[in-house]
């Protein structure tokens, strides 16, 4: 469904670009600063992680107490943003927010990208029948469609961001598998996979202190998808009435229950509407950032 | 490659097996999906529950419901729904058309607008015009598509109190120019949405196009950049176009039900949310195995031609 | 108590108004009331089920009167004829469909029926009798003549009409045996709405053509009500031999005899209503000869608010309910006197069910919950301000609601946390106890609850949230009182009966969602209920409100919203004020050529 068939920029789909024979990270910071684009980008990401630990505890307001005198207020000097319907104080929710959006990023990446990554890598690594079995169940998996499978487990289990954000995770699980299969496999065949065989290296460790290592970038990549996804996933979850409960401070669910009123008070969905996509846009734009930069077929080109 | 298509190919029942297999059971194992509570209604009693699992099959074995289902299913009989009886292949027919033009729509939209941001951006490169047309396609994948779509309701009403002609579908054989209204906004919010990585792909492409050899050779033989851009390094870039295309026929194929939600469409996606809230089983069981033969389908023709792709950068 | 026969008022004899007639009747002694959305206790939430799959909120639908936004709810009957006789006949009213039906099956399935039955209720099936919510007497439509011979018994006598000119019907003359057929049909379903034909109506029978004879197991004042013999939906008349084994028929099409004929529909989306030109003649005594004015009414669906209010902006609808009164104010702005606006108190209410169990067994502790609900607050905080406190009784039934100056009222609407924690300190109150309290996602229910945690967290009582899908949250938890506490917005009924039904006990129809039983509370509002007089019904009305709130009985109810709706101004002879009698109007037209 939509809300993570995101426009294509999922991980999984980006396999036309192929990795270099040397690990690329060392040169990343390096290439992001000369890179205008790509380093506002990081900044709206780091911006996002520190708001999302720091925000509950910087917030000016309860984001969740009313105030039957302080409705729908514009922007001042009290409320930077103004306030809701409610009288809460829309920059508490929006620094609230950042946290939820935050933990949906995480949750879904440990429990649904993560897992994916590893199954791909194993796949494209060990081959054969396991990769058999992997591939056709990724393929199953991602044809499934997840409308069904969030409508129905959060009708059983109820909606609400743990039950949400695992579902989502659930659903993303082989979302980045195939990418990394991709590499996984060019990487095997490299010359050095061979020299740390022939030391007597187990598989396991080859994998993980040698493939692994240059795989990482592409990781990276992934996993700033990741959170493009969970950001935009709560707010459409949220607007089908399957995400978070209304009341509870989150972007998503804020810009969908303030959408009625937003020829009246623009101010009610501006700020939510406003951090989902600048969140997102950092992220994409990071993740774009790092392609060119792996990218082989743009090297030398700057 | 053929053979690779093939062998793909032949799984493609298998994997539609799956899908339902797993359908079928998590709308009858989880709590809380008895389909016989909604029809039954309020203060219903047990044996009226007890009556409708046996009318609706319900009280067989999971499994043998499960046979009977696919029995049913390869004769290409799908059921009746149960909030309307209506023959599900009926239903799905009348509802397609508003799905498929949104769908259509929206990929010319993205086309366009990828193909076009790209060419220019990889022109370009590294001018402000590339980074306005790239940070602008990005965007439009960044904002929510129902926040974008009331927008495009909202700010239009406010101004000029114009409004697209929402309240059903209407054929574009029939009224071409209503039709158009009532589809360009969500074409439009569903399709930039989707340009952005057919964007990246086709700069991408066209700066390693028009560094080549080739290339080179074309500009010195004299040819403008125009006619190099769109004869030689646009037709190298088909294959990737076709790639991101798919890619973005996925994404936009889910996007959909947002779009028909707020346009009031009726189609295919607003059915299977309501089905699925409503517990209409063989309707979202008939959906999830369209919806999974449509992607798989997709996927395979974006997977044979990074085949293609492949070929070429392993090779160069 | 002498009946009285209503022969004396019959029109050929009286020139009286169709309203005079029913005050005339209807209290000099004999039943009188309506209720209307009578299933729709859960009915409510099944339209609502639509709305929640079209992602909008409800809202209301009717076109409504002339006052201003903000302006209290007139009480001067509002009939349709305040624009005088029409300058125009004919063209179409184009309004929006909000929820999208599933079929055009009034009896299926299960908890959409009701939608099914609301809206081809109020124009494709025609009923023997209404009763209005502003005056509360009942109006004769199909019926001519309506006598109580003895508590148990009514006799109506029916006139002429005819069905819609479809197969297998064929435009065939209304009999009193379709009249019995269709609401015994109504009888094999369930439903709140139902109560009435499975505990009072023992039996409906014609023994003639013209005639219907109901007789009930024990006297109800309310029968003829909304909620009862006079409901939009299950009194609804149908042609018998469709009745059963007909159900591809039904599905497809409605066939009934009422002023509006089912042209065509998308399986129940986009209905096309047109002009029954065979409609009878004659509402109950008065002559109605070339109702309705228009040709039709067009349904579109137009499932997302703000999209509803574009397409009413930009002339593409006629009128429009909408979400809020921020929307009526600007709209009003905008277009000036091109449109007209004005605002309605719902009948719908929001409240909190308590379930029977510890501690809300203990009086104290329900009476200490309803002193933290600040329902002033809750108004500001839900309605902007657009609402009304509500007791036992939603204030929106004038005639029967406590006034405000009662004690018994003011002490229900009483909010202190001090006094409050009084009484849980005096009931051995576990203030570390953590209570459950379960909500469907419908966005109105859910603000409820998060509104009602933190003025509870004020008393220092704990809520822990629980929300569930609504297909769940009705069929499971209210259905089956799987819930500790539970908060939602009820329907709209349009009488006494339904709302004061919800505290009903083992006295009455089983038991209530709460598992509550009070013998001093059923027999307060069992004493209403058998109380032909209305007078003297007004007065035990009133007594069981003060019944149920002495009791605390573990229902308490919060607000009635209040509603705005706008249309532009070229359409005239609306009804408005009359609850969901202003669905029946045949009156209205448009003041354009068509």
């Amino acid at each position: 469904m939509a809300t993570l068939a995101e426009r294509g920029i999922a991980p999984g789909r980006e396999a036309w670009e192929y990795p270099r024979e040397r690990p690329l990270l060392a040169r990343l910071g390096r290439l992001a600063a000369k890179n205008p684009v790509g380093a506002v980008a990081l900044l709206i990401v780091v911006a996002f992680f520190v708001l999302g630990v720091i925000g509950p505890y910087v917030a000016p307001y309860d984001p969740q107490a009313f105030d039957r005198y302080a409705r729908l207020q514009g922007p001042s000097a009290a409320h930077w943003f103004g306030t809701n319907s409610k009288g809460q104080d829309i920059f508490s929710r929006v620094l609230v927010g950042a946290r939820v959006s935050m933990t949906f990023g995480l949750v879904i990446m440990f429990f649904g990208f993560i897992p994916g990554a590893v199954l791909g890598i194993i796949s494209g690594y060990a081959g054969r029948w396991l990769d058999y079995l992997i591939q056709r169940s990724s393929e199953a998996w991602t044809a499934f469609p997840q409308l069904v499978l969030v409508l129905t487990f959060l009708s059983a289990f109820g909606p609400g961001l743990r039950n949400v954000s695992i579902v989502i995770a659930i659903g993303a699980l082989f979302g980045g598998s195939r990418l990394l299969r991709a590499l996984a496999i060019v990487e095997k065949h490299k010359e050095y996979v061979a020299a740390a065989r022939s030391t007597g290296a187990t598989e396991f460790r080859v994998l993980w202190r040698h493939v692994v290592p240059n795989i990482m970038p592409y990781i990276l990549v992934g996993i700033s998808s990741v959170f493009a996804v969970a950001v935009l996933a709560e707010a459409v979850l949220s607007y089908l009435g399957l995400g978070l409960s209304p009341g509870t401070p989150g972007w998503g669910i804020d810009l969908a229950s303030s959408l009625g009123s937003a020829q009246h008070y623009p101010y009610l969905v501006i700020f939510y509407g406003g951090a989902i996509s600048i969140v997102v846009l950092g992220f994409n734009l990071l993740g774009d950032t790092l392609r060119d930069i792996l990218d082989p077929r743009l090297r030398g080109s700057r | 490659m053929w053979r690779y298509a093939l062998r793909r190919l032949s799984f493609l029942p298998i994997i539609v097996f799956a899908v339902s297999l797993l359908t079928f059971v998590i709308l009858r194992v989880l709590p809380g999906q008895d389909p016989a509570l909604v029809i039954a209604g309020q203060g219903a009693t047990k044996a009226q529950i007890s009556q409708i699992h046996a009318q609706l099959g319900l009280d067989h074995p999971i499994w043998r419901q499960y046979v009977n289902w696919v029995g049913d299913a390869l004769r290409g009989d799908f059921g009746t729904t149960y909030q309307s009886q209506a023959s599900i292949r009926s239903e799905f027919v009348r509802r397609f058309p508003a799905s498929f033009e949104i769908v259509f729509l929206s990929l010319v939209v993205s086309a366009i607008t990828g193909i076009t941001f790209g060419i220019l951006s990889a022109m370009y490169r590294n001018s402000v015009l590339d980074y306005a047309v790239r940070v602008f396609a990005v965007f439009g994948a960044s904002i929510p598509e129902f926040f974008l779509l009331t927008l495009l309701i909202i700010i239009p009403s406010y101004l000029f109190n114009y409004s697209a002609p929402i309240g059903g579908y209407v054929s574009p054989l029939h009224h071409p120019w209503t039709n158009l209204r009532l589809f360009v906004p969500p074409a439009l919010v569903l399709g930039i949405g989707g340009s952005a990585a057919l964007m990246r792909l086709v700069r991408t492409t066209m700066l390693e196009v028009l560094r080549s050899d080739y290339i080179r050779t074309a500009h010195a033989k004299g040819l403008s950049q125009r006619a190099v851009i769109i004869g030689h390094a646009l037709r190298n870039a088909a294959t990737p176009i076709v790639t991101a295309l798919g890619m973005a026929f996925v994404a936009i194929f889910g996007g959909s039900i947002i779009a028909e939600q707020i346009m009031s469409l009726q189609g295919v996606g607003q059915w299977f949310f309501a089905s699925t809230v409503l517990r209409d089983l063989p309707v979202v069981q008939f959906l999830a195995v369209y919806t999974a033969t449509v992607v798989i389908i997709v996927n395979l023709i974006v997977d044979l031609s990074y085949a293609v792709v492949d070929r070429r950068v392993r090779y160069n | 108590m002498k009946p009285v026969t209503a022969a004396d008022v019959h029109a050929s004899e009286v020139d009286v108004t169709e309203r005079d007639l029913g005050l005339r009747y209807w209290t000099q002694g004999r039943i009188s009331r309506r209720r209307l959305l009578g299933g729709v206790a859960v009915g409510g939430a099944a339209v609502a089920a639509i709305g929640l799959v079209g992602c909008t909120k409800q809202s209301t639908s009717a076109p409504v009167g002339t006052s201003s936004p903000g302006a209290r709810p007139t009480t001067t009957v509002n009939d349709g004829t305040q624009d005088g006789p029409p300058t125009h006949l004919g063209g179409i009213l184009r309004v929006r469909q909000d929820p999208v039906m599933p079929n055009v099956d009034p009896f299926g399935p299960g908890i959409l029926a009701l939608i099914q039955g609301l809206f081809l209720g109020f124009t494709v099936f025609d009923h023997m009798w209404y009763v209005p919510t502003d005056t509360g007497t009942t109006e004769l439509f199909l019926a001519t003549k309506v006598e109580q011979p003895d508590p148990l018994t009514v006799i109506a006598t029916l006139g002429d009409a005819t069905f819609h000119d479809k197969p297998p019907v064929n435009g065939r003359k209304v009999l009193a045996s379709d009249v019995a057929a269709s609401f015994k049909r109504f009888r094999e379903e369930t439903g709140i709405g139902f109560d009435w034909l499975h505990g009072v109506m023992a039996d409906i029978v014609a023994p003639d053509e013209r005639t219907v004879k109901i007789t009930q197991k024990r006297p109800w004042a309310w029968v003829f009500t909304s909620s009862n013999a006079g409901s939009p939906i299950t009194s609804s008349i149908m042609p018998a031999e469709i009745l059963h084994g007909h159900d591809d028929l039904l599905h497809q099409t409605a066939i009934g005899s009422g002023q509006w004929v089912l042209q065509s529909h998308d399986n129940g989306a986009n209905p096309k209503l047109r002009k029954f030109q065979n409609f009878r003649q004659f509402a109950g005594t008065k002559s109605i000869k070339g109702q309705p004015y228009l040709d039709g009414i067009d349904f579109k669906v137009v499932t997302d608010d703000n999209a509803a209010l574009a397409a009413f902006k930009a002339g593409d609808l006629d009128a429009i309910g909408f979400a809020s009164k921020d929307d009526a104010v600007q709209t009003q702005q905008q277009l000036g006197d091109k449109i007209v606006t004005g605002s309605d108190l719902g009948r719908d209410y929001d409240c909190l069910m308590l379930k029977y169990e510890p501690p809300f067994t203990d009086p104290r502790v329900r009476h200490a919950f309803n002193l933290l609900i600040n329902r002033g607050e809750a108004i500001d905080l839900l309605e902007q301000g657009s609402g009304q406190r509500c007791g036992p009784l939603p204030p929106a039934n004038k005639r029967y609601v406590l006034p405000d100056s009662d004690p018994a009222l003011q002490e229900y609407f009483k909010h202190d946390v001090a006094e409050a924690k009084k009484l849980l300190d005096a009931a051995a109150f576990d203030y570390n106890q953590t209570h459950e309290m379960k909500f469907s996602n419908r966005p109105e229910d859910a603000n409820l609850a998060e509104v009602l945690k933190g003025q509870f967290a004020k008393g220092g009582v704990k809520l822990k949230l629980t929300q569930q899908d609504l297909v769940r949250w009705l069929t499971t938890t209210l259905s089956q009182s799987q819930f500790h506490m539970t908060c939602f917005r009820q329907l709209p009924y349009e009488d006494p009966d339904l709302p004061l039904r919800f505290f009903l006990g083992a006295q009455g129809f089983g038991s209530n969602f709460m598992g509550y039983d009070d013998p001093k509370v059923d027999a307060a509002i069992l004493a209403a209920a058998q109380e032909l007089d209305e007078t003297a019904r007004i007065q035990k009305v009133m007594d069981a409100q003060r019944a149920i709130i002495n009791a605390w009985a573990p229902m308490l109810n919060i607000y009635s919203p209040i509603g705005y709706g706008g249309r532009y101004a070229y359409v005239k002879g609306t009804i408005s004020g009359r609850g969901s009698y202003g669905l029946f109007n045949r009156t209205t037209w448009l003041d354009k050529p068509a």
